[in-house]
């Protein structure tokens, strides 16, 4: 286990320093935007995974509210924790590159308010995570609020279609235009995705893997307490 | 004690937290509901009047009301007096034009020809806008300037 930590660490480390080269040293600076238009290397696939937690979440806690196994809270709540940290990653980097080029840090545009919810979401999923002391509880409560929670990564992802926005259109995914990019562009894009793909992946192992030990931890002590409750009462 | 009794003291033990946890519970569920539906609805608010086009502003003269409009500058339209802050141009939808009346920091990339502009502001009678803010909308297509001036 530990050399396969060590192994996707390593290809973490590769693809992203390859990725930062591309962005700072190789792709063309946007004729329009300028040097401003690099952010988007970061921003466009922190915002593009952070659709990806409601899709996972959405599938383990039915899962979980059908079969009850705890690995699957496990994974829905790393996903979760996960998707809080791209969320507000993609609101900063938008909101510093929202400045120079609409004028404004924010503005109550649907693309930014319906992701602006999606992390409010995410939030509130924590919250009660944190308030319900009784794990069974806690899981069986979670499901029921990522379930509902992470439909609203489907207003996320159609509110550019449905509604009037100031925020771009989407330039990689099946709702992209054709040719929106240049070869360099798409290059970099492609790289830096990837290696933000990684460390996503990686860091949502690693927690679900914290959060399975955590529980079996639980479920250890309290066989513990019972032998210690059921020796002394003897 | 027996064995079956063992069982007891520790649902009594879990009695009390749970209600109160229960009452936390109901309050966060709460706090997110409200918090969900009120952004909800602002986003739902702000996606009908996100902007409006410069003919639908025209037609409808949207009276004393905060709204939005979109639209290309109008070439060689930008005027300002040397000295002065207040800017006059004009934003096209392609066939009706506006006036507009700004007093501010006007964005870099107010001028670029693949801008749109978003202005929010209030509509007046005489057919000027006055604009309180300005936005810039930018292109979603990205080109090197190398490749572009070969």
């Amino acid at each position: 286990m530990l050399l396969q930590n060590r192994i996707m660490l390593g290809l973490i480390l590769i693809a992203m320093m390859s990725a930062l080269y591309l962005i700072f040293i190789m792709v063309p600076t946007d004729v329009n935007l300028g040097v401003s238009q690099r952010i988007f290397y970061i921003h466009v696939p922190l915002a593009v995974l952070s659709l990806i937690p409601p899709i996972i979440v959405f599938i383990t806690s039915t899962l979980y509210l059908v079969r009850r196994s705890p690995q699957w809270d496990a994974l829905a709540h790393s996903s979760v924790e996960v998707g809080l940290l791209f969320t507000t990653l993609a609101l900063v980097t938008g909101s510093i590159w929202a400045r120079p080029t609409w004028g404004v840090w924010w503005t109550w545009d649907p693309v930014l308010t319906t992701f602006l919810i999606l992390w409010l979401v995410y939030l509130g999923y924590l919250l009660i995570r944190s308030y319900t002391v009784e794990p069974d509880k806690r899981a069986r409560f979670s499901a029921i609020v990522g379930i509902l929670g992470s439909i609203n990564a489907l207003a996320v992802y159609l509110a550019s279609e449905l509604w009037r926005t100031i925020h771009p259109d989407k330039v990689i995914g099946p709702a992209a235009e054709e040719n929106a990019l240049d070869p360099a562009i798409q290059l970099g894009i492609l790289v830096s995705f990837i290696a933000i793909l990684l460390l996503f992946a990686y860091t949502i192992i690693f927690r679900t893997r914290l959060h399975s030990a955590v529980n079996q931890i639980g479920s250890l002590r309290d066989q513990i307490d019972d032998l210690v409750y059921r020796i002394s009462n003897k | 004690m027996s064995d079956e009794s063992h069982i007891e003291p520790t649902t009594m033990q879990n009695s009390e937290p749970q209600s109160t946890a229960k009452t936390r519970l109901i309050i966060a569920l709460t706090v997110l509901g409200i918090a969900l539906s009120y952004f909800l609805f602002t986003a739902f608010q702000s996606a009908q009047v996100y902007y409006y086009t410069v003919g639908e502003v025209v037609t409808n003269k949207p009276h004393a009301e905060l709204v939005r409009v979109n639209g290309n500058l109008v070439a060689d339209s930008f005027t300002r007096i040397s000295g002065e802050t207040e800017a006059r141009f004009e934003l096209t939808d392609g066939s009706t034009k506006l006036l507009m009346i700004y007093d501010g920091i006007i964005p870099d990339l107010f001028f670029n020809p693949h801008s749109e502009i978003v202005a929010e502001g209030q509509y007046y009678e005489e057919g000027t806008f006055h604009v309180d803010d300005i936005l810039v909308k930018c292109p979603s297509k990205y080109t090197g300037e190398v490749t572009e001036s070969t």
